[in-house]
Order: structure tokens, then C-alpha cells, then sequence
């Protein structure tokens, strides 16, 4: 069975030495029928070549079996080798005849392949013939390795170019981009052979076309040159680079590298603005297109630089980094690779000189140190020789005069300096940059430096940035309203009500009888405002340079007198019990229900009047009475309708000494917490009795505003709450 | 003989064993040799390689303040200048435009697009000459300090995934937000303040919630996680020692104390107890360096001018930008603060007006002022929302009284300070706003720069957990070197 295919295959390799010749002899002839045929080639060529190792691996079994199964086995492999060489070999003249190859390269591949094919023909042979030896076998596989590494390499110059086995894999980075760069070469060049080239070179000219060179470039390929100077749209190139990515005719084609939206305008813009080689871009007119997107191309490819500046000195041991921190100075390396060191201080108060003096232990490594708002002093700033190496140095604020910075003589390093807030003159700023040329931007805000002072300094300092900061505009700004100091609007007898102001030197203008304050005729204080009862205040705050502010308001209740006990006369509405009499002179001011829940803050009063005596030790010279109380209409909350006050020193003989009857709201309204002083008749008396009669019968009005309210409580009793009565 | 092959295959002496492991051994060192840099750390483990708690490589800026616009502000009616849409003002939504882009539920169902341009106009200010918007002149006057980013690009739709997503890099909760990132990966500068704090305010637009996953430390220690001020006159509170309480029995309280969860960590060895014996040490710290903080006493009067009166006002957005400048002047790592009320889904012009009166004064102030003291060159500012609003109105269609609905596909941010390219913009939508057609800034990406500009190598800084290493950027992210100065 074997044999039969043996003799099979001899016959099928004479059969393709025989269609060797022919396709070499009749090369310009020949038409192929499956022209996609010879495009197996680069698949099937690796077959040979392992076949042809294993040939040679063989013989590391051959001492372990007989000579017969050696034999058998040698021989099955070697007609694999042979015929798949044959089929390889034709396969690749099929492949030769597409074109587009370096003529040399395709040549020497050529007949190194038909060479290691006609060796495998005559190898086979040899082995089949009587008498020939394993050893002479050896020889032969060893041979035939050595003729496909041959014939590979010159496969491999042919699709990965020439000189690809060792070719240094270093990527040229793109070179930075200057003025006097040539834009083909620095730019449009590297994009045609990073993008074009593969397919258009020496070796390989896909549609005649090779890129390889500039010259050869403007020879053209099969349709002519790829573009027009000056004519974009109708340059060959960006046809084919505009055409859609499916499309055919793309280049790049699909699944190869394509060129970017940008290199894709540039490529464009400098076609369309000459296609010149030889222009620096300095020579392009300004505002060109091409120049803007090569710097930006340019600029992208160049990566992430990092910017890792190299020191003169060595790095601090950790130790010694420790040393110098504190709770309130910290020193730590400007990065992990850097020897600088920053070093920072916080916390004015707890400043310590000998914490900066310790620092000289690093002082060489110390290249930023801020001193913002710390008390360092002119004296101090003899420390800062120790620190050569300094570059960057905030003063901000700090008690150092200008004329002192000339101790800095010695950091010759220093760039950059900020000295807002400490008082300057221009000399002071003369001298410092003739001592320290090094300098290169200094702050100088809020230094009591004019704009014309700066202007002076940028003129005859043209190098360094002076930095003025904010310069206050004349526009005038609202100030802000007061704030009130009081936290409790229910004042005792020896509280005032005070207003602040986060801004210094403000003044308050404020009223207390309903009308509007003004910065001219109304009350003007900055300090407390002493009430003697129930005062609605009105206020703003007005400052030089600012616009008034807007105008605030707060209700006070005044107490002048405490009594001693408040004896509660009638019952409370059980909703509203709060804490009997005495929540009527507890200073705890009524506050809102949440979702309808009664607090304790309000005493209430429905279908029955308060009746409430007050008591004090010792008679009193009460001049008046604030009672106040809760008007909220849309909820049934009505004022007293009457209030009536008596007093005397015996309890069971008062008499009447005022009388007043609240006005009843006539129109629905919300939550209002109202205040009522009752002036009384003059005199000194131990006891007061304050009766308050509620409303007994909700007037109509109520539904006539909101046609939702139920009709029934027309009618019937509203509620009466009281927060506090007071004696002045 | 089947037992017997097996016999003979362990069948090894030591000194066979030895002798074959030795050939291992040499294939491995052989293989070692072409990993250069194997022994140094490739440097997906921070613990192995980069030391924590310091920059990778120098960097651009020490500190950021990030003045997040909580809601999405428009970029139409502030930094993507659009008149095409004034032009066009009622034309339907081409589809062209829109393509595949999903809406939210409230437009989704609207049967007409029209597109709406700006209520406001613009102008071009500095040498850059950056359209900025009429509503924010201050900001327009320090355009030559800022890079304006007009194509920002996000993956959510909707407030709390955006806001989630622009914060810790990832739309699901829990992941480290970027603040306690930096306070993991570069530590505190201050050792008597957080190196993470938050500020609060709320405009008067219609708002959006803030809420405590956006500063949170997530997997990371609980040190880095944001401690939030207070909006009361008195920024952190419970500082003071109560009465009876002096400075040493509280020292020695702590002491005591902390001896006490030491104990509890030996026998549970749960690191949260060490994080909490640190942030007690912290506050005890704190209460000496707060109060200089809150001391307005020692500014130039001028200064309160310049953020606005608003800025004496705490718990506004101009109180906490002042207060922000001075957190990060006192070496405060990551300011982040948030200000309510950017979601105009209904009449725009008005709320929005609003809502720049409120930050555009301050904004530019605290840019100024950190220029002015000689720290914008070391702190980063950023300034913008989760993602921007449409082109289209939403709701009945009015010149003047329209909304917009969220669109996350482009929208405009602003950076300035720390090695970003000052007077600049970066970006370019087409001429509906809707598309990026020029340089998209991802938010990976964004957080991928961000990190750079910290001197942080955003793949480098790592932390592992549930068997993975996480990264802000997670697994995407590339630094966009067309921001950088």
C-alpha cells in the first residue's frame, strides 16, 4: 500500500518539475484560472520547512528503533518534505506573476525556491535508491535545512522588507518642531513612510507606485502623479484617502494603519498651499494651514515629556527628611525621583524660628519654602543662605520689610518670589533684581505698589513677570445687612438687642416705628439698641465705598419686670395645654407646629377666655403690657377681641386700668406672631390680672375668600394662642 | 508495568530533583533577563514599586480646587458659542445630528426637537479671545488664565450616574472619589487638616441632590475620605473643647483612648480602628489650625470686595470659594466644593442668570487670588458639571423662557492654574454644539490629565481590592497632552 503511494508521489513530482519548466519558459504567457491560487503560497511555504527540521529531528530516534522502522519512518517524512517543496514552488511563480515586487529580491527568492525544490527531487531519489546510507540521509536533511533558510530569508525580505531579520526595533520619535524645520521632511515625509510605505517601496510597488524617496514619489505610479501643488481636490492622493473606508479603492485599505482626521487635513492643506519640500515653516505666510496642523500633529506625537529636571544635588536621607518635619512644617521630596525638597509651614501661631533654623540640616536639598503668613522678621531672612539651592519663596504677608529682601543675595537660584501683603517701594525691588538676577516672576499684590510703580519695573525688567494681582475697581457693591447678634427675640430686662457686621468700621441705621431706615436722618449706631417693650426693628448697614445694604427686620418682645407667680384662672384648650400659667413668662417664644402636631410652646384658648393673675413680691411701676399671640386665620386662629388688664396690691380688689380690643383681621391670612402693647395707667401694684376674651363665633368671611373652607365653621368658636405676657 | 512506569516516574532522588529544578531555575533566569526592569517593580503595585504618599514625577500642581457646578450648567449660554442655534431657533433636531444618541425620559416622548439658541449673547475676551458668555463677564476678564475645554464627553444621562461617574470614574457607588485618590496617592501636605474637604452650597435654580457617595474614601482607608464643612458661620463643628475641658484632659483623653482601640486592633486587626485613632488625632489637630481659617480679620478689605459681598455670608458659594482659597493656601491636598442648582429644565434664562450671579464673581475671584499670592502655578482649578444640557428645548418652545434637557455627548468645562495651557480652548463641537468633531475629552481622560498634572501616573496609582487593582481610571484613560501647558 505504501509503496503504491511512494511511486505516486515520484510520479506526481516529475509531474510538477515538468510544469516548473513550463511556467518559467512561457512566464509572460501564462493566464491563470484561479488567480487567487498562488496567494496560498505564504500559507503552505511554513509546511515544507517544519517537514524539513523534522527530517532532521528524526535522527534523535534513531538509535531507540530498529533499522527498518527508521527507514520507514525517514522515508514517509521525506516525500511530505519533497512534494510540498514542488507545490510551495509553484505555487509562489503563481504568486511572482501579481507583481508589484523588487525585481532582485523576487529573483534570488525565486530561484532559491525552485534551488531547495530540484535538492529535495534529487534527495528523495537518492534515499530510494539501492545502498545509500542513515548517515548520508543525515547529511541530506541537514543540507536541505540549510537551502530553506536560504530560500525563507529571501521570502522574508519580500514581505517584511529588506534588511527586516535585523533592523534595530528603536522607533525614531518624531523630532520637535522648530521654525527652521523643513515641513516635508519633519512631518508630511514620516507620515508617507509610516502610513504609505509598507506597500510602496523598493521592494514591494503596489500600482507602480514607491514611496520610498521623494524623487520617486513624484514619478507616479500606474495613473500618474499622486498629487497636484496647489490643487487638492483633484490630487490623486486625497481621492483615494477621501473615499470611504469600505470603499475599494481607500488607501490606506482597510486593516492597514490609517491616517489620522488630522494628518488627513494637513496632507490636504499642504498639497492645496504647494506641496513644497523645501519650505522651512517660518517661509509659510501666517495663519497657513499646514503649519497649525503639523505643530499640532507634531505636538501630539511627541507623547507625554516628562519633564524630570536633573539636580546638582544628591538626595537627603530619610532620616534627616524626618528630622525637620513638624506638626506645623512639612518637608517632603517634590516627587519620587527628585532629590528637591519642599518645605512648607502652617499655622501662624504655632510658629517656631527653630524649626525653620533646623532646616539647614536639608538646606541643600530645599528648593521651595513657604513662609506665607508666619511671623518671620527681617533678622530672619539671614536663614535663607542656608538654603543655596532655593528657587521658588512666598513671603506672603509675613512681618519681613522689603528693604530686608536684600539678605536673599545668596540664592542665586531663585525664580520666583511672592511678596503680597508686605509693604514695598520700587527701590526696595531695584535693588532685589540687581542682587538676584535670577529672578524671573515676583508678586507683588497688595504691596502699596501704584500701577505705575509695576509698569516701571516691567520696563526696565522686561524678563521678569510682575504679578499686581486684583487692583480695586470704583464700582460700588451692596454690602451685606446686618446680623443680628441676639439669638432669643423675647428680651429680659437687662438684654439689648445688638447688630454685627463681618466687615469692620460699619454703621447701622435702623428704625423702630415702621418706617424705612436711611443713611441720613434715621438712628445710627454700632452698638446695642436698648427696647423698652414690644418694637418691630428695622435696620441695614452702610460702609464708605459701598451702596447701603439691604434692609433687615425682627420683632422683639421686652420684658422690664418678672413676676414672681402666674396663677392660670380658666382652662386652657386641652389641645393646647402647654405648661399651665407659667409658659406665659417662660421667654420661650411660640413656635411653629410641624404638621399639624401642637407643641407646648403655645397656650390656647377655644370657647373659653384667658383669665390669668400675675404676681410679684414687691409692687412694681408697671407702665404697660405686651401681651402677644398667634394670628393665623386660615386655620381658625383668631386675636382676643377684647383684653382687659386690672391691677392692685389685694388680690381679690383689683381694678380695672385698661382695656383694649384687638383688631379682628378681615381678610384671610397666614401665620403672623403678633404683639400688643397695652399702655396702663400709672402706678405701683403688686398684682395684674390680664383677661383676654377669644372670638366665639367665626365670622362669614372666611368662605366667601376660598369657597374649599368648610361651611359649618361659620359660626362656630376659634382658637386663641398666647406665647407670652409681659410687664414694662 | 503500568504501576511500575509509574513507580519509576517518582522515582526521584533529592539530587534529581535538585538537578531538574536547577534546569527550571535557569529557564526562569533566562527569562528574567528579558523583563529589564523585572526586580524593580513593573509598577501596577504601588506598595512594591513607587512609594505612596508622594508624586511619581514632578509635578505640574500640588493642590486642586475643584468648583464642581452640581446639575449641569449649558454650555450654550456659557462657553460653546453657538449662534447657528439663534439662526435656526425652532427648526426640528435634524437626525443627522442626533443619530443613535438616547434622550432621557423627559424629552424622549417630545414630538418636535426645536433647537433653541442662546438667551444671552457673547463676547470674545483677553488675547485669546474665548467667546465667553454676557452672564459671566469676570470670568470672560481672566480668559487669558483659563483653558476652556468645549468637548467633555460622558457616558450617563442623568444626575446621580454622571455625577457618580465625573467624581470616582465609575457610574455604580463605592468607588474612591477623586479627592481621596489624591489624599491615598500623595498624602497630606498639612498635617492638621484633611487632605479631602468638601463645601456645600445651593443656588437658587432648580437643584440637585449632593450626597455623601460623591467624596467618599470607597475601598481606600478611611482617612481619605472628604470631611464635609459645615455651611454655619462656624465651618467645623463640635472644634471646641467643651466647658471643663482643657487642653491637656483632652490629651490625655486621647491618649487613653487610643490606648483602648489599640487594644481592640491587636485582637481584631480591623485597620478601620487605626484610621479612627488617626482621625481623632487629626481633629484634636485641627482645632489649631481651623481658627486661623475662619479668621477674615487678617484680609485686605479689598478681597471681600473681589469675591463679592456674598463671600461674608457663610454656607454661599462665594464663602466657600474665599474659604476654599484659604483651605488649599493652607496645603488642603483636594478642595471640592458643589453648588446646587444648574438643572434648568424649564425656564433657563432666568434661573441661569441666577445661578451665574451667584459664582461668577467668586470664580474668577479665587483664580485671581491665587494667581495674585504666586499659587496658581501649583494648584489646579477646575470648574464645570457632569455633563451639559441640549440644543433643543425642552418643553414648550420660547425664545426666552425655554429649558434644556440633558445631553452628555459634549459640554463645556473650564481648568486654569497647575500646567494647564492657559488662554486657550481645547475642543470643538459641530455647529449644532451636539457632536464633538475635534478632540473629545473623556471623562477617563480627564481624570487620566487631571491625575498627570499631579505628577501621578494614572495606570501606576493602584489599590487593590476584591482581588483586582482598581485605578480612578479604572481601564481606560489617556493624558490628553493638548492640555498641557
Amino acid at each position: 500500500m505504501i509503496t503504491k503511494i511512494y511511486r505516486l508521489n515520484a510520479n506526481f513530482l516529475i509531474f510538477i518539475q515538468g510544469l516548473l519548466i513550463f511556467v518559467l519558459a512561457f512566464e509572460d504567457k501564462i493566464q491563470l484560472p484561479f488567480g487567487w491560487i498562488g496567494r496560498l503560497h505564504p500559507l503552505l511555504l511554513h509546511l515544507p520547512i517544519g517537514f524539513g527540521v523534522l527530517l532532521l529531528l528524526l535522527f534523535v530516534l534513531q538509535k531507540t528503533l530498529s533499522l527498518p522502522d527508521f527507514t520507514q519512518m525517514f522515508r514517509f517524512v521525506l516525500h511530505l518534505t519533497a512534494s510540498l517543496t514542488a507545490i510551495t514552488a509553484v505555487l509562489g511563480l503563481f504568486l511572482s506573476k501579481e507583481g508589484g515586487y523588487d525585481a532582485d529580491l523576487i529573483s534570488f527568492h525565486q530561484w532559491a525556491g525552485i534551488g531547495v525544490n530540484v535538492f529535495y527531487v534529487a534527495f528523495l531519489w537518492w534515499v530510494e535508491r539501492e545502498g545509500s546510507t542513515p548517515k548520508q540521509w543525515l547529511y541530506g536533511a541537514c543540507l536541505g535545512v540549510l537551502a530553506f533558510l536560504v530560500a525563507g530569508h529571501g521570502g522574508g525580505d519580500l514581505t517584511h522588507g529588506e534588511g527586516y531579520l535585523l533592523a534595530s526595533e528603536d522607533a525614531k520619535g518624531p523630532k520637535a518642531l522648530t521654525d527652521e524645520s523643513i515641513l516635508y521632511e519633519a512631518v508630511i515625509q514620516p507620515i508617507l513612510k509610516q502610513k504609505c510605505e509598507s506597500c510602496h517601496n523598493d521592494q514591494k510597488t503596489k500600482g507602480q507606485l514607491n514611496m520610498s524617496s521623494i524623487a520617486k514619489i513624484l514619478k507616479g505610479g500606474k495613473h500618474g502623479a499622486i498629487w497636484k501643488a496647489g490643487d487638492a481636490a483633484h490630487s490623486h492622493l486625497v481621492e483615494r484617502m477621501l473615499l470611504p473606508l469600505e470603499a475599494k479603492e481607500h488607501m490606506p485599505p482597510k486593516g492597514k494603519a490609517q491616517l489620522t482626521a488630522d494628518e488627513q487635513l494637513l496632507l490636504q492643506a499642504w498639497i492645496q498651499e504647494g506641496a513644497s519640500t523645501d519650505k522651512s515653516l517660518k517661509s509659510y505666510a501666517a495663519g497657513s494651514e499646514s503649519v497649525r496642523l503639523a505643530r499640532k500633529i507634531s505636538a501630539s506625537a511627541q507623547a507625554i515629556v516628562l519633564s524630570s529636571k536633573t539636580y546638582a544635588f544628591s538626595a537627603a536621607s530619610e532620616d534627616k527628611i524626618a528630622a525637620v518635619n513638624t506638626p506645623f512644617c512639612s518637608v517632603y521630596p517634590l516627587a519620587s525621583d527628585a532629590p528637591a525638597l519642599q518645605a512648607d509651614f502652617y499655622v501662624s501661631k504655632k510658629f517656631d524660628l527653630k524649626t525653620l533654623e533646623n532646616l539647614s540640616q536639608v538646606g541643600e536639598q530645599i528648593v521651595g519654602l513657604n513662609l506665607s503668613k508666619m511671623p518671620v522678621k527681617d533678622a530672619d531672612m539671614s536663614l535663607m543662605a542656608k538654603f543655596p539651592n532655593l528657587e521658588k519663596l512666598i513671603l506672603n504677608f509675613t512681618e519681613v520689610r522689603a528693604a530686608a529682601l536684600g539678605n536673599l543675595s545668596g540664592n542665586t537660584h531663585l525664580q520666583s518670589l511672592a511678596i503680597a501683603g508686605i509693604p514695598s517701594k520700587v527701590q526696595d525691588l531695584k535693588n532685589l533684581l540687581v542682587k538676584i538676577p535670577s529672578l524671573r516672576e515676583v508678586f507683588v499684590w497688595n504691596t502699596g505698589l501704584t500701577a505705575e510703580d509695576v509698569s516701571l519695573l516691567k520696563k526696565q525688567f522686561p524678563k521678569v513677570r510682575w504679578e499686581a494681582g486684583y487692583v480695586p475697581k470704583d464700582e460700588k457693591l451692596q454690602i451685606n445687612p446686618p446680623i443680628l447678634v441676639n439669638e432669643n427675640f423675647i428680651l429680659r430686662p437687662n438684654e439689648q438687642v445688638q447688630f454685627k457686621h463681618t466687615l469692620k468700621g460699619v454703621d447701622f441705621h435702623y428704625t423702630v416705628n415702621d418706617s424705612l431706615p436711611d443713611s441720613l436722618g434715621t438712628m445710627k449706631t454700632r452698638g446695642p439698641i436698648v427696647l423698652t417693650n414690644f418694637t418691630k426693628i428695622r435696620a441695614m448697614a452702610t460702609k464708605d465705598g459701598w451702596l447701603a445694604s439691604k434692609v433687615v427686620e425682627y420683632k422683639f418682645y421686652k420684658s422690664r419686670f418678672l413676676p414672681d407667680t402666674v396663677y392660670l384662672l380658666s382652662k386652657p384648650d386641652p389641645k393646647y395645654p402647654a405648661l399651665g400659667g407659667s409658659s406665659l413668662k417662660d421667654f420661650v417664644q411660640g413656635a411653629r407646629e410641624t404638621k399639624g402636631v401642637p407643641n407646648f410652646t403655645w397656650l390656647g384658648f377655644k370657647d373659653e377666655d384667658l383669665d390669668a393673675v400675675f404676681e410679684f413680691k414687691q409692687a412694681k411701676p408697671v407702665t404697660g403690657v405686651t401681651f402677644s399671640y398667634l394670628r393665623k386665620t386660615d386655620s381658625d386662629v383668631f386675636p382676643p377681641v377684647k383684653i382687659e388688664i386690672y391691677a392692685g396690691n389685694d388680690r381679690n380688689a383689683l381694678k380695672p386700668v385698661a382695656t383694649v380690643k384687638p383688631e379682628i383681621p378681615t381678610e384671610r391670612k397666614g401665620y403672623t406672631q403678633m404683639g400688643l402693647n397695652i399702655p396702663i395707667k400709672p402706678g405701683s401694684y403688686r398684682f395684674y390680672r390680664v383677661k383676654a376674651y377669644s372670638l366665639r363665633r367665626l365670622p362669614k368671611y372666611l368662605m366667601k375668600d376660598d369657597k374649599k373652607e368648610p361651611v359649618e365653621n361659620h359660626g362656630k368658636p376659634a382658637g386663641m394662642r398666647v406665647d407670652e405676657i409681659l410687664f414694662y | 508495568m503500568e504501576n511500575e512506569f509509574l513507580k519509576n516516574q517518582f522515582n526521584i532522588t533529592r539530587r534529581h530533583f535538585f538537578g531538574k529544578a536547577a534546569a527550571g531555575i535557569g529557564g526562569l533566569a533566562l527569562g528574567s533577563l528579558l523583563v529589564p526592569d523585572l526586580w524593580k517593580g513593573d509598577g501596577t503595585d504601588p506598595a512594591g514599586s513607587l512609594p505612596l504618599g508622594m508624586a511619581h514625577y514632578a509635578p505640574k500642581a500640588k493642590r486642586i480646587i475643584y468648583l464642581c457646578q452640581n446639575g449641569a450648567p449649558s454650555q450654550y449660554e456659557s462657553f460653546d458659542y453657538k449662534p447657528m442655534l439663534n439662526q435656526r431657533a425652532g427648526e426640528d433636531l435634524p437626525a443627522s445630528i442626533r443619530g443613535n444618541q438616547r434622550l432621557t425620559g423627559m424629552t424622549a416622548n417630545q414630538e418636535k426637537f426645536p433647537l433653541v439658541g442662546s438667551f444671552y449673547g457673547f463676547k470674545q475676551y483677553g488675547q485669546s479671545g474665548t467667546y465667553i458668555s454676557d452672564i459671566f463677564p469676570n470670568i470672560g476678564s481672566i480668559a487669558d488664565d483659563i483653558c476652556v475645554i468645549r468637548t467633555m464627553s460622558t457616558d450617563a444621562i442623568n444626575h446621580d450616574p454622571a455625577l457618580t461617574f465625573l467624581q470616582t470614574g465609575a457610574q455604580v457607588g463605592n468607588r474612591p472619589s477623586m479627592g481621596a485618590w489624591m489624599s491615598y496617592g500623595l498624602g497630606s501636605e498639612n498635617k492638621n487638616l484633611p487632605a479631602f474637604c468638601v463645601l456645600l452650597s445651593r443656588g437658587r435654580g432648580n437643584g440637585q441632590g449632593v450626597y455623601s457617595k460623591l467624596w467618599t474614601n470607597g475601598f481606600l482607608d478611611s482617612t481619605h475620605q472628604g470631611v464635609v464643612f459645615s455651611s454655619s458661620e462656624d465651618p467645623i463643628l463640635y472644634l471646641n473643647d467643651s466647658d471643663g475641658i482643657d487642653k491637656q484632659a483632652r490629651r490625655r483623653m486621647l491618649d487613653e483612648l487610643a490606648e483602648l482601640n489599640q487594644l481592640g486592633f491587636q485582637e481584631n486587626g480591623d485597620p478601620e480602628v487605626e484610621a479612627k485613632v488617626q482621625q481623632y488625632e487629626m481633629a484634636y489637630r485641627m482645632q489649631t489650625a481651623v481658627p486661623e481659617l475662619t479668621d477674615l480679620s487678617k484680609e485686605p478689605d479689598h478681597i471681600i470686595k473681589m469675591y463679592g459681598p456674598d463671600c461674608l455670608v457663610p454656607g454661599t458659594y462665594a464663602a466657600n470659594a474665599l474659604l476654599a482659597r484659604k483651605l488649599s493656601e493652607s496645603g488642603v491636598r483636594f478642595v471640592q466644593l458643589y453648588h446646587q442648582g444648574w438643572d434648568s429644565h424649564g425656564n433657563l434664562p432666568k434661573e441661569m442668570a441666577m445661578q451665574a450671579q451667584d459664582v461668577d464673581r467668586s470664580s474668577a475671584a479665587l483664580i485671581t487670588d491665587l494667581k495674585q499670592r504666586g499659587l496658581l502655578d501649583e494648584t489646579l482649578v477646575i470648574w464645570g458639571g457632569e455633563f451639559g444640557r441640549t440644543n433643543y428645548c425642552q418643553g414648550t418652545f420660547t425664545v426666552d423662557t425655554y429649558g434644556r434637557d440633558h445631553h452628555p455627548r459634549a459640554y463645556s468645562i473650564f481648568m486654569a492654574g497647575g500646567g494647564v495651557k492657559a488662554g486657550s480652548v481645547y475642543g470643538e463641537t459641530d455647529e449644532f454644539g451636539y457632536n464633538v468633531i475635534k478632540d473629545p475629552v473623556h471623562i477617563h481622560d480627564f481624570h487620566a490629565t487631571v491625575q498627570h498634572l499631579m505628577g501621578l501616573n494614572h495606570e501606576q496609582l493602584t489599590y487593590k481590592h476584591l482581588g483586582r487593582r482598581y485605578r480612578l481610571t479604572d481601564v481606560s484613560g489617556k493624558v490628553l497632552p493638548g492640555l498641557l501647558a
